[in-house]
């Protein structure tokens, strides 16, 4: 990709720098060739001006030739004074319009202007009043024959019939040809009779040269500088070249200038006029540049490219590769720089594979003797969990042990006490030395024992009956649905309506959600936490108070049980919950309340629970109860 | 070079004669030109005068006779149509005394021979009129009104075959529908061209030709050669043309009256051929020898030679009346009468001349379009009267 980006770049400024020169020199050229342009387009057009004044002035003297032959025809001649004649005359006056396109009307008029004859036909319609003055030829006999009389006009009349106008002015050339009749009174002389009228159009003569203007191009006609014709309309905007070419038409006076004006052709007009020279020349140019560029980009590609297969190999881990010879130093030298930073990478590889084996051999060392620690500190940590499930069964053996030794003492204690006393009372009995009043205190004294055989049997059983529900064994296991807080609150009221002792005040805080759980359990919980603050917490405490603290957490509740009694010591934190701690053990209290809580929590909430100080004082309990989805939280 | 050769012609004619006369005879029809030639032998040999027949085609005629007359030359006898008379004045004809009209000219015949009261030429032949030519071949039964005619087109046409031909420019056919709307050219040396009848004449002439019925580029061969080939139905043509169309068509040939416009019957002209004496030549030096050809073709045997080879029909009263129970089943000629009976006569006063100018005018104008018929009646008669007018004052 980058490659072909740098190709990109490379072929655009080769191609870039190739066209620079050749556009500043082609531009230089063009005006060259434009000045010598403008030169030669000023010389055409002068050429084409006397070509075009030459061609009008063949027009009208041939006009006026013909003019001048058909005045020598008798038919034409007697004309103006019988129309015998005007048949066989408009034959020959319509071969003259005919012969010559340019003409738009020819007349046999005499010399009271009078139309004898015209051709084509639509001319006869003409009246030729206004042209009369043009016959001012003497009609009496002359000895020399009159001149032809010219004139420019300004008629629209003189646009053939059916033909479009050609143009928007009307000027024209008349000229008057005088019919002249040869007087036989007199062996010499002339009698004029009357005259050959030709009109032509300046538009008609311009049209019938057949000279093809260039769109540019402009003809026009003038006399005195008052324009007669234009072949297009003046276009002042544009810069334009200008040829006049006076005309002697006709003895006219004041002569016809002729004008050829031509606009002055841009560089992009010189362009346009030699496109295919152009197409041909920058074509060529360009695929010549295109060829050079495309050249000078694959040579420096290439040496490129087999840089970048070595930089490749090398990358790929092949450091034994030996790059080709490149085609230039440069890349030659960064070749053999990337060959001695692959020889380099080789021999550190070398290097730090020998350090790695080092390395790993002393770390396998390591680790066996981890391994070695290890095992010795599970032993030790084994020996530590027997010593302490030693240690807790033997505390629980003591303790339980402690607790039933005292009534089975005491029952021991009587019935060894009935049994001396019947073996008194047997032997007495033997004696005869048996009294009344021994018998009735020795059976008072037996009636005595047996009930404190008796009370202490019950004490033996009753405490038997609370080791079994310190695993909670009886607890039912059915899974309700409350609101924990409200549910709480609800049980802790109840619970303190059947104690007749001073009650705490109860507080009630935090979130109540709607969870799934052992209710029995949590029952009992909270009956041993209660139990347990009046039994040892408020004892000095004249405003007892107990807080239920309720957080809901992303996938737990929280339940904190606070008091503000007298709460433990920091280092009996860790103990609260073991089995037979009690600060009060003398006071008949066994300490098996906070482990029934600990072992309830643990095995029919499936929770956690912890034990804290109270700030300035009492104990608290902070239950977590698992809310995995569908198990402890609905709703 | 056309004009050279005819000073040269006129300068050769023009000789002095005592006893045994050169004389000089322009012969303008196309047809009968041997005929003539063959009498005007006899008549050598008869008189011992010389006669150079010369013939000139009809439309250079007048012109050729002026321009004689204007440079002094000119011939001494003329064989055209009477209406040539109209320019008596400006080439002197003499005038015809009675000793040289033969007693067999019909008055009405002789009549057209007659200018300003005057008479200016000696009729020889009667006719020149136009009449309806068909082929028997193609036409079963011709067509008595153009309507009729009309109505035969899609049939001739899906015989590949063009309905009528004439020269449709032609000033002297036009006269005929003009005459047939009650219209005339001129009433005694009146112009009455600007009328109603030659408005309607003019439009109705347009319509034919914009229906398709005759091409308007017709010339003469329309009205000749193409009714020979077949090409055409229908010709109209000229009671000149009868002897010639005769021989080609033979029994297929019908002549007739050209069809009436609705109820107005066609109405061409008729004249007289006349021998006329230009440059006052009756009086000249050749005078009696033209006195001697006058009374040469008036007489019977001449004119019925004149019948016999070119039906050309003759004013002497006798032979035609003969002539024309000789040929009661000749229906060729029977029809040419019946259209002759329509005819009405030219007018050989001056003003004609100039009539048939300014007719020529307006009416090319009309067709093409370049004027309404009102507006070409109208310069008919403006042109017409200033040309006539200006004859008078140009004459020599």
């Amino acid at each position: 990709m980058r490659i072909k980006q740098l190709r990109s770049v490379l072929w655009l400024s080769l191609l870039l720098i190739a066209l620079a020169p050749t556009l500043t020199i082609g531009s230089y050229l063009l005006k060259q060739i434009s000045e010598l342009d403008q030169q030669n387009v000023s010389h055409a057009v002068y050429l084409k001006t006397e070509d075009i004044t030459r061609q009008l002035t063949q027009r009208l003297q041939q006009s006026a030739r013909e003019a001048l032959s058909l005045s020598q025809v008798s038919d034409i001649q007697m004309t103006p004074n019988s129309a015998i004649f005007s048949y066989q005359a408009n034959l020959l006056l319509s071969e003259l319009v005919q012969h010559n396109p340019w003409v738009s009307a020819a007349y046999i008029v005499n010399l009271q202007g009078q139309v004898m004859e015209g051709a084509p036909l639509f001319s006869q319609l003409v009246d030729l009043k206004d042209y009369h003055h043009l016959l001012t030829w003497d009609s009496g006999s002359n000895a020399s024959p009159p001149a032809l009389v010219t004139e420019i006009y300004n008629d629209e009349r003189f646009h053939r019939r059916g033909e479009p106008p050609r143009g928007n002015r009307h000027h024209g050339l008349v000229f008057a040809q005088p019919l002249l009749q040869q007087s036989f009174n007199s062996a010499s002389g002339y009698r004029v009779t009357g005259a050959i009228l030709v009109f032509i159009p300046f538009a008609y003569l311009w049209h019938d040269t057949g000279i093809a203007l260039e769109q540019s191009q402009r003809i026009s006609l003038s006399q005195g500088g008052n324009e007669l014709f234009a072949s297009a309309p003046l276009s002042p905007s544009q810069p334009q070249l200008k040829t006049t070419i006076t005309a002697g038409w006709l003895s006219l006076s004041p002569p016809v200038d002729v004008t050829l004006s031509s606009d002055t052709r841009s560089i992009w007009q010189l362009l346009l006029e030699r496109r295919a020279n152009v197409v041909l020349v920058v074509g060529l140019n360009t695929a010549l540049v295109i060829a050079l560029a495309l050249f000078l980009t694959r040579h420096i590609q290439q040496p490129l490219t087999s840089l970048t297969q070595v930089v490749g190999r090398f990358s790929m881990g092949d450091y034994l590769y030996k790059p080709p010879p490149l085609r230039y130093g440069e890349f030659e030298q960064v070749s053999e720089l990337l060959s001695s930073m692959a020889n380099k990478v080789m021999v550190d590889q070398e290097l730090l594979e020998q350090r790695v084996e080092q390395r790993t051999l002393e770390l396998q060392n390591a680790n066996s003797e981890l391994e070695a620690t290890l095992k010795e500190l599970g032993d030790a940590q084994q020996q530590l969990v027997e010593k302490e499930k030693l240690a807790a069964l033997g505390g629980l053996v003591s303790g339980v042990a402690h607790e039933l030794n005292t009534p089975l003492g005491v029952g021991i204690s009587a019935s060894s006490q009935i049994a001396d006393n019947a073996s008194q009372v047997l032997t007495q009995l033997e004696q005869g030395q048996l009294s009344k009043h021994a018998l009735i205190n020795t059976m008072e004294q037996n009636q005595q024992a047996a009930q404190l055989m008796e009370s202490s049997m019950k004490r033996a059983a009753a405490l038997v009956k609370s080791f079994k529900a310190i695993a909670g064994a009886d607890i039912d296991s059915t899974q309700q649905s409350f609101p924990l807080l409200s549910w709480c609150q609800q049980r802790l009221e109840m619970e303190l309506t059947t104690r007749n002792r001073a009650l705490p005040a109860l507080r009630f805080a935090g979130d109540n959600p709607t969870i799934r759980f052992n209710a029995s359990a949590l029952e009992q919980i909270l009956h041993s936490l209660l139990e347990n603050s009046l039994q040892h917490g408020f004892t000095d405490q004249v405003a007892p108070e107990i807080a239920i603290k309720v957080t809901k957490g992303t996938e737990e509740v929280y339940l904190e049980y606070r008091d503000n009694g007298q709460g433990v010591d920091e280092e009996e934190l860790t103990q609260i919950f073991n089995p037979f701690f009690t600060t009060r053990r003398g006071e008949g209290n066994i300490g098996l309340g906070l482990n029934q809580v600990f072992n309830l929590v643990s095995l029919h909430l499936h929770g956690e629970v912890s034990a804290f100080q109270v700030k300035p004082q009492g104990l608290g309990i902070k239950i977590r109860l698992a809310t995995e989805p569908g198990v402890n939280e609905e709703g | 070079m056309r004009y050279g050769l005819f000073i040269t012609l006129f300068a050769s004619l023009f000789t002095a004669s005592s006893v045994a006369a050169e004389l000089s005879f322009f012969y303008y029809r196309e047809q009968g030109k041997q005929v003539f030639q063959t009498l005007l032998e006899q008549f050598s040999q008869e008189t011992g005068h010389q006669v150079a027949l010369h013939q000139v085609l009809s439309s250079d005629l007048q012109p050729a006779l002026v321009k004689a007359a204007m440079s002094g030359q000119t011939v001494d006898v003329v064989f055209a149509p009477s209406d040539a008379i109209s320019i008596a004045n400006i080439i002197h004809l003499s005038a015809v005394p009675d000793a040289l009209l033969s007693e067999h000219i019909p008055s009405e015949q002789l009549a057209t021979a007659m200018s300003e009261g005057v008479v200016r030429g000696i009729p020889i032949l009667q006719g020149n009129h136009l009449m309806l030519f068909y082929n028997k071949a193609q036409v079963s039964q011709p067509a008595q009104t153009w309507q009729a005619l009309r109505a035969q087109q899609p049939a001739l046409a899906k015989q590949g075959v063009r309905t009528i031909g004439w020269p449709y420019s032609d000033m002297y056919w036009f006269a005929g529908f003009v005459h047939g709307f009650g219209g005339r050219m001129t009433q005694g040396q009146s112009l009455t061209l600007d009328s109603p009848a030659m408005q309607q004449a003019l439009r109705f002439y347009r319509d034919l030709s914009n229906s398709g019925l005759i091409d308007p580029s017709c010339d003469y061969a329309c009205g000749l050669q193409a009714l020979i080939d077949g090409e055409v139905a229908y010709a109209i043509n000229g009671e000149w043309a009868l002897a010639e169309l005769q021989q080609q068509l033979g029994a297929q040939l019908g002549v007739t009256k050209i069809p009436a416009i609705g109820d107005q019957h066609f109405v061409p002209f008729s004249s007289s051929l006349v021998l006329m004496f230009p440059n006052d030549s009756l009086n000249g030096p050749n005078g009696e020898a033209l006195a001697a050809l006058s009374q040469f073709f008036q007489r019977y045997d001449t004119q019925l030679k004149i019948y016999q080879q070119t039906r050309f029909l003759p004013v002497h009263q006798q032979l035609f009346s003969e002539l024309t129970k000789q040929e009661a089943n000749n229906s060729v000629l029977q029809g040419s009468l019946l259209q002759l009976a329509d005819a009405i006569p030219m007018s050989a006063e001056s003003v004609q001349n100039s009539a048939w100018t300014g007719m020529r005018k307006g009416f090319e104008l009309y067709i093409q379009g370049l004027v309404d018929e009102q507006q070409a009646s109208q310069f008919m008669q403006q042109y017409a009267e200033r040309d006539h007018r200006q004859q008078r004052e140009n004459a020599p």
